[in-house]
Order: structure tokens, then sequence, then C-alpha cells
């Protein structure tokens, strides 16, 4: 019955000798708003235009709305929206001649929310499109992929180069014509405060691997920060974590350890370390997922090594 | 599909006017070219939309709008966002491409067909043109305009294909260089539709592939496929001709040195050396050298018959075809107001005034006739022969006629059935002055074995046979010289223009010597010159090709598809080679050693990618049919699969296979490196 609106098996795709989508498997359920992030480069908008039949997968499969992603039917592309990241459109068309030429291609297109986005964003029908902003051509296109009322919406990261007044705004109104509607969302953006408000459960892609698919709150609880406090200059991180230290920060006479799915044994083994206090401290979304899609490695900031140094 | 359309329209239109302003300049300019030559020297304005700076203009002027359209309409929209904005949308994609396809064929037709239309209709028009215009004189141009829409095709599949090479990515616009260069190669209008019916085709079904699928080989359908390959192949079968034609480049015959034998004004024959310079070295047939003073030394060609057009059927040269103004009219020369045409149609003379470019006069059996009078009655033949109107010899396949066009009076100098029907193989005006005509002077027939001398009454002086031997399809063209001393009058056998010069260095050349009265003749089997010798371009390095690939392979296809056309010489060469067991079998031989050759090179390429046991039979099977050119094309059409080492056997497989090919083994799914999070509901899913 809930039969997923986007599914994918083993998708992969190469450029060159480099795997950029690496045997991705994703299943999206109807109705849900998937926040598909990573940062730039860790293959996303690849997977995007694998779904949308914009680009051939070197294997694997995709299934949208039920249907595989090379059979793409009239039908079957009425039923999605895709907003892609450069916000194209036509500049020498008017706002209202977008609006014209697009409708035109749809049985169902309803003006009322394409006018209603265009006047949240304050466009006028008379301009011509390649005068517009960026946040305007922005409100344009997502008012053009709104309009017709897709089941399922694929936004590929519409927030991308905005400032933060027309980013707030184009999901304000993304937020206000979906979320009623219950329509399912594959929303991508390399940042997770974009998508934390909106999305039931995330994806976060790094290097072509699809490394959580999770709640947001799984995701934040699988994240641990620790600060270790020493009497002198702390020792070097240990490298036998079972769970996977992310990164290490160390200063004159602390250390700080952030683990993904830290075990009793880590506890014990940053116990060894013999610290003056070991405290754990909670890490907000937007700091778990900088730390997780953040470089690895340690970083510290010793002032006896920096004057060694000098 | 009218929103597209519309959109088309309105992203093209500004391209479309500006290409058409562009185009219709181009006609203008190449008219303005053709009109003022005609009041100096060898002026052809009567060529109208054949006239040499026109037909450069319905040449490239397709070939560029055509490219240029097909660019511009999907390389901005090529970019990624932009095709996804034209792409995902509830139509069909195939509708976008009719639509695209349909305003650009519109747009090319405004740009190039309508100028050309409109300058055709002006060239129609009476007064505009110093001689007679036939609709038919516009096929050459209606042929190259449609091969713009090739090239309009081309431009479309570089666009689309997705290749890491501009070269591959560009191969269908070779193949459309290729299609162009091939139908003005043809003899008429009907072979050159064939020539541009099936790469157009291909390139359509190619481009409409394409767009839909919006990739390469793997994802086409059947027909997709066949096109590709098609197009890559014809792309491959240009390599030879280029590799002729650089060479041919940068061989020019002007930097060399040239040899003839020549007759002096003493009867002497003598072999001259003359260098692109200038300078001529002179010397006798002992090796002797001789001094010269001025150019008075040597006789002028008194008359110089390069072909004969009477003895051989079909279209007598291999170059000639519907895209020479002569195969619809034959200008005979001009007086001092008057330029004269042979209409074909007709079978009458016509002349047309200079100063106002209206036909004045026409002249057939009845004589001369004025236009306002009536009209001449036609000759009894069709073909003419007619150099000069002040030679007044005129040749038609019935025989030849003096014909003076002033006086409109026409005497039969020799008719063929009254004479036995002995085709006359060529004749000439033999003046003996270089000024001017006199009434000593002889025309010169050769008719069967021998040489029928008339003086310019049209009485036969004498006849002078010649060696049978000399009489060879290898040697149609004779030179006359008159010794103004010594009264004596020479005819040179060469070797044909065309044959290559390899060959033609070992031809002998034949003189024939005689006393203005007929008496004292004398044959001389003259040795071999070179001709031309050639300073050797760097491109010399290029003669194995030549040699190896060019021989075997090019050459021999160029001369059965001349042989196709009906050219006479190319259907007696082919004929000549069918009935040669050792060349034919051996050149049969070259062809299998070089289709194995490429199976055996296909075999190599292809095994890697364990294709199955039918596909590669079919792969090696084309492979031997098309030899090398096949293996090229087959490089170009086909993916580069990318080969990766299995973890499982150790053995180099494809990426795009989920299986290897050697062990059966999946691909392993990515190492994880403890950061996974996944909820349980997406842990059950993954697993099951």
């Amino acid at each position: 019955m809930n039969e997923p609106v986007i599914e994918t098996r083993e998708l992969t795709k190469f450029y060159g000798d480099i795997p950029v989508v690496n045997m991705l498997n994703i299943q999206i359920p109807r109705g849900m708003i998937y926040g598909f992030l990573g940062r730039n480069g860790a293959g996303k908008t690849t997977t995007i235009r694998m779904l949308m039949g914009l680009v051939e997968p070197t294997r694997g499969e995709a299934k949208i709305l039920g249907q595989d992603r090379g059979e793409w039917t009239p039908e079957l592309r009425a039923r999605v929206g895709y907003l892609a990241e450069g916000h194209h459109v036509y500049g020498w068309m008017t706002v209202r001649e977008c609006g014209l030429f697009q409708a035109a291609f749809y049985q169902h297109w309803n003006a009322d929310i394409f006018h209603a986005v265009i006047k949240h964003f304050g466009l006028n029908e008379k301009a011509k499109a390649g005068g517009l902003s960026r946040g305007q051509r922005a409100g344009l296109c997502l008012a053009l992929t709104l309009a017709p009322e897709p089941e399922l919406l694929v936004l590929d990261d519409p927030a991308l180069g905005l400032d933060p007044v027309a980013r707030r705004s184009l999901l304000e109104s993304m937020i206000y014509v979906t979320r009623k509607q219950d329509r399912s969302i594959l929303f991508s953006s390399h940042l997770l405060s974009d998508v934390e408000r909106v999305a039931d459960r995330i994806g976060v892609m790094d290097r072509g691997v699809l490394r959580a698919d999770c709640t947001m709150e799984e995701f934040r609880r699988h994240i641990h920060h620790f600060v270790l406090e020493f009497a002198g200059v702390p020792p070097a991180p240990p490298q036998d974590f079972e769970g996977c230290l992310l990164a290490s920060f160390r200063t004159e006479e602390e250390m700080s350890l952030t683990l993904v799915n830290p075990t009793e044994r880590d506890r014990e083994t940053m116990a060894r370390l013999k610290p003056r206090v070991c405290e754990e401290r909670d890490l907000d979304l937007e700091e778990a997922f900088i730390r997780y899609v953040g470089d690895r490695g340690e970083k510290s900031f010793l002032l006896h090594e920096m004057g060694e140094k000098k | 599909m009218r929103t597209i359309l519309w959109k088309e329209f309105r992203e093209m239109w500004v391209w479309v006017l500006l290409a058409t302003l562009l185009v219709a300049g181009a006609f203008s300019y190449g008219w303005s070219v053709a009109v003022n030559r005609m009041f100096y020297s060898n002026g052809e304005a009567w060529h109208s939309v054949l006239h040499p700076s026109v037909v450069l203009v319905t040449t490239f002027a397709p070939m560029i709008v055509g490219t240029a359209l097909g660019f511009l309409q999907i390389m901005p929209e090529r970019s990624r966002d932009r095709w996804a904005f034209l792409i995902h949308r509830p139509i069909r994609v195939e509708q976008i491409f009719w639509g695209k396809i349909l305003v650009g064929l519109m747009g090319y037709s405004l740009a190039v067909v309508l100028p050309f239309a409109v300058f055709s209709w002006y060239c129609s028009q009476p007064g505009s043109v110093p001689g007679p215009f036939y609709w038919a004189m516009t096929l050459p141009g209606l042929s190259s305009l449609l091969c713009g829409v090739s090239f309009y095709m081309a431009a479309i599949i570089t666009s689309l294909r997705e290749t890491r090479w501009f070269g591959t990515k560009a191969v269908a616009l070779v193949t459309a260089a290729g299609q162009i260069w091939v139908v003005s190669g043809v003899s008429s209008f009907e072979a050159a539709l064939w020539q541009i019916l099936w790469p157009s085709l291909a390139l359509f079904i190619l481009a409409h592939a394409l767009f839909v699928r919006q990739d390469l080989f793997d994802r086409l359908k059947f027909g997709g496929k066949v096109a590709s390959l098609y197009v890559c192949f014809v792309a491959a079968c240009t390599l030879p001709p280029s590799i002729k034609f650089i060479h041919n480049m940068f061989e020019k015959n002007t930097s060399g040195i040239w040899y003839n034998y020549e007759m002096d004004r003493e009867g002497r024959i003598l072999r001259v050396e003359q260098s692109d310079g200038g300078a001529v070295k002179i010397q006798d047939l002992e090796g002797n050298p001789i001094n010269f003073s001025d150019d008075e030394l040597l006789n002028y060609p008194g008359w110089r018959a390069d072909e004969s057009y009477f003895d051989q059927a079909g279209p007598p040269s291999w170059r000639f075809s519907y895209r020479d103004p002569q195969y619809h009219v034959n200008e005979l020369g001009r007086d001092l107001s008057h330029v004269w045409f042979y209409l074909k149609e007709r079978r009458v003379m016509v002349a047309y005034d200079r100063a106002t470019r209206r036909k004045t006069v026409e002249l057939g059996r009845n004589g001369k006739v004025s236009v306002q009078t009536g009209q001449a009655e036609p000759f009894e033949s069709k073909h003419i022969s007619f150099r000069d109107v002040r030679t007044q010899l005129a040749m038609f396949d019935d025989g030849a006629r003096l014909i003076n066009v002033l006086s409109g009076e026409i005497r039969m100098l020799y008719h063929v059935t009254e004479n036995g029907g002995d085709c006359i193989k060529s004749g000439a005006h033999l003046r003996k002055s270089r000024v001017e005509t006199s009434k000593d002077d002889y025309y010169v027939l050769l008719i069967g074995r021998h040489f029928h001398f008339y003086d310019v009454e049209a009485g036969l002086k004498f006849k002078v046979p010649v060696d049978p031997a000399w009489l060879k399809a290898d040697y149609v063209n004779h030179s006359g010289y008159y010794a103004s001393k010594s009264k004596k009058i020479g005819i040179t056998f060469e070797p044909r223009w065309d044959i290559p010069r390899e060959k033609r260095k070992k031809m002998p050349i034949y003189f024939l010597v005689l006393n203005e009265d007929g008496s004292g003749v004398q044959h001389f089997e003259l040795p071999p010159l070179p001709f031309v010798e050639i300073k050797k371009p760097w491109t010399r390095h290029l003669k194995w090709a030549d040699d190896y690939l060019l021989k075997s392979l090019h050459h021999r296809a160029m001369m059965y598809y001349h042989a196709r056309q009906g050219r006479a010489h190319e259907v007696e060469a082919w004929q000549k080679f069918l009935q040669d067991p050792a060349k034919y079998y051996r050149h049969l031989g070259w062809l299998t050693l070089a289709g194995f050759l490429s199976s055996l090179a296909g075999w190599f390429w292809i095994k890697r990618y364990r294709p199955t046991q039918d596909r590669m039979l079919l792969i090696l099977s084309l492979l031997f049919l098309c030899g090398p050119l096949g293996l090229l094309a087959m490089i170009m059409a086909l993916p580069r699969h990318r080969l990766k080492v299995c973890p499982a056997c150790g053995s180099l497989r494809p990426v795009e296979k989920d299986h290897c090919p050697h062990c059966s083994a999946p691909w392993q799914t990515p190492e994880k490196d403890g950061t996974e999070i996944f909820s349980v509901q997406v842990r059950e899913e993954r697993s099951s």
C-alpha cells in the first residue's frame, strides 16, 4: 500500500575512475519529507539527476513513483516537480509568460499557488525573468514547480546561493504550500539548517556513499561530544575507539573528542587517560552535522607547540 | 508542442533573420563578382546559379548556416540545469525534439532556401543573365542546400554527444562534410539525392535517438545504434580521401618542372623543359642544347584537341556532371557584341547581346533567324563541340560542319553516315598564323585511322594514316603545330591528363610529321617524359598510406564508384581490372587480409567486455566486411567501458556490469567506516 515514492538499488555513477555515487540504496515512503544532505561534491546532485533521468547511472536501478527511472512518461513527469539548483528560466520571457509557458504543458495547474508564491516574493508579472535577482528567480522557479501540485517534489539545493532572507522566504513558501497537502519531498542541501524544520528523515552522503539514513533525532543521538580537562598538556587522542572518532581538538589543558556510535568501552578508554574532568556535552543538530561531514583528524591549539614551530 | 514551437521561434528568429541577411548579401556579392567579370577576359556570368562565385555561396552557406542553427538550438540549453528545465515537462521528449527540428528547419529554409529561390527567380528573368537559364541549373545548388540539413543534424548530434574527446563528438560533422564531398562528385541529381538521403536519414535518426535517450550507444534503440555505426563509418571513410587531399594540397605542380615535345619553326622536334620561374631549357632529340634568343623559336600549338566527345557513350569526362554549366548549355564563344550558346534541348545556337543580356539571334538548320521574326530549326543531332565561333568548326554526332555565325552560312565538312559510319575522334582548326585565320588554314579531323585535312572551303585536301597502335583510349590528347619556315605540320599524341603521373612517366609520346601538302609522313615514337617533376613535400612520408591503404582500398573503391556513375574511362578501367586475374586476386587478397586484421584487432578490443557469443560473431563479421574503416567506426561509436579489478577473482571487469563476467561475483558494498547511522526501519529495509 505505502509504496516508496523513490527507491534505489545499488545506484552507482562513475565519472572517470571515481565513483561519485557508490551503490546507493535508499527508500523514501510516500508522504515523507526527506532531507538529502552532504557537502559539496558528496553526490547529492548526481543522485537527483540520475533519479530524474538526466544522467545515466553506470549501474544500478531506481524507481520513481513505482516506475523505472528510464521510463519517464508525460504522466509521470506531471506527477513529479523538479527544481534544479541553478534556478533556470528563460530570461527573455516575462514572469507572466513563464507562468503561461509552464501552464501550457500541465493539465492541472493551480494558478492560485503560482500567484501566491509570486506575490510572496514580490515579483512584478511584467518583469523580464532575465532581470530578476537570484532570490526572485528562485521564487519564480519555485512557483513554476509548485503550481502543478505534483505528488513528489524533488528540490535540488533550492536555497543555494541565496542570502538568508531569500533563503527563509523560499523555505517558508515551500513549507506553506507543501506541508498541508501531504506531499512527498526530496530536498537536498548542504546545510542542515535548511531542512531541520521540515524534514521527517535525513540521508547524509559522504564522498558518494550514504552514511546516514535516519530521523534527525536519531542522528543527533548518535553523535557524542566529550570534553576532557587535564592538569597539564593533554595526551594524544587514542586511536582504538570502537566508535568512529570524527574529530579531536586539543588546547593547553583540554581535549574534546567527537565520536559517532561510541560504546561503553570507548568511555573506559577515555577514562584511562585520567582526565581531571570528563564531561559529555550535547551538540545541537547543526554542530553535529558539521562535525559529521567535516574533515576528520586531529586539530590542536597548543601554545607551546606553536612556540616550537616559531 | 505549439508552446515549444513558440518558444523556439522566439529564441531563434533573430539568428534566422541575421543568417538570411548574411546569405542574401553573400548571393548579391557573388553575383556582382560574376557580372563584373563578364566585361573583362573570360567572364562566365551566363553560368548564373552555377557561376563559381555563386556556387561558393551555395556550397558554404548551407554548411555554415545549418551548423550554426544546430549549435544555437542545442548548445545553450545543454548546460545541465537548462536541459533539465527543457526536458522535465509532461510531454514526450520526442515532441520537444520535433518542435526544435521544425523551427530549426523552417529557420534554415528562410535563411538559405529563400535567398537562393529569390536569386534563381531573378536569374530566370529575361535581361538578368547574358545567356540561357534552365531551372535544372538550380539542381546543384539545391543538392547543396539539402546537404545543409545534414550539417544541421550533425551540429545537433555534436551538441548532444557526450564523449571524452571533441574529435569523437564532432564525428557527425565529418560525416556531413563527407556527404557534401560525395554529392559534389556524382554525375546526376538523382544520384545526388540518393547520396543525400542515406547519410541525412542516419544523421536524423541518430539526432532523434540521442535527444530522446540523451546518452550514447548502450541506451540507444536498434535504429539509433545502426545509425550511430553508419555515421561513424561514413566519417571513417573520409579518412583515405582526406590523406590524399592533404598530400595533394602540399604537392603543388607549379613548384616543379614541366616537360613536353614541341616542333620549332624549322620543323625539328624539340624537348622543352619549363620551370615554374619561366626559364626554358630546350634540347634536340639527341640531347644537344638549343640556344634561343626569343620565343619566336617555338611554334605555338596550332590547335589542341584535348578529348574526343564522339566515340564514347555517356558523359565523356569523369568530372562532367549536372553541376557543370556545360551539362545544360554549351557556350560556343563570343564576338564583340554577342555570346553564343548551343541549346542541347532545342538543338539550336543562340546569341545573347552582351549589353542588354537578352537573346537576339538564333541559328539552326535553316540559318540565322532574329528572335523577333521567328525560331531557328533544330540541327539534326544533339551533341556539339564548338570551341570558338571564330574557328567556325562545329562537330555534331552526325558529323562536322563549318558554321559562320556572322553570315549564318552552314557547310557540311564530314557526314558520319554518308562516309561509312566512321566516327570523328577529334577535330580542330589548324591555323598557320598566330594572329588571324587565313584561307590557307586547314581543318583537321581524326576519323577512323586517318587524319582528314580540309581547306577553308570544306574541300578534302588529303588524308594521312595514323599508326593504329596510337589510337588508344589513353591517347586522346592531340596538339598540332605548323612550322612556318619548313612548311611542316606536326601532331602529337600525348597521354591523357588524368592518367596518374607515375603511369604517364612510362608512356611514350607519339609525333606525326608531314609536309603541308600531305607528303613525307613520318611517325615518331618518342621516349616518355616525366611531364612534371614535383618537389616532394613533407607529405611524402604518407607515401606508405598512399601505396598500401589508398591504392588497395580507396583507389579501387573510387574507380568502382565512378564506373557506377557511367563514366567511360572508369568503366573501361574497372572492366580491365576485373579481367586481369593477377590484379583482381591480389586486390581480393589485400581486402581479405585487411578484413582479417581488423577482425583480430576488434576481437582484442571487445573481448575485455565479454560480450555474448552472438554479439561477438556479429561484430567480427562486420569488421571483416568493413575492414580498417569499420574498426575505426567501431572505436568511435562504441563506448569505452571502464575496467576495475574484481576483488573476487582479480580480473578486470567493466564497472557497468552488476556481476563479474569472469566469476559472476557482485560488486562489494562500500566499506564501512564506523560513521554509519541508520534507523532501525532503514536497517531492516537495507537488509531485506
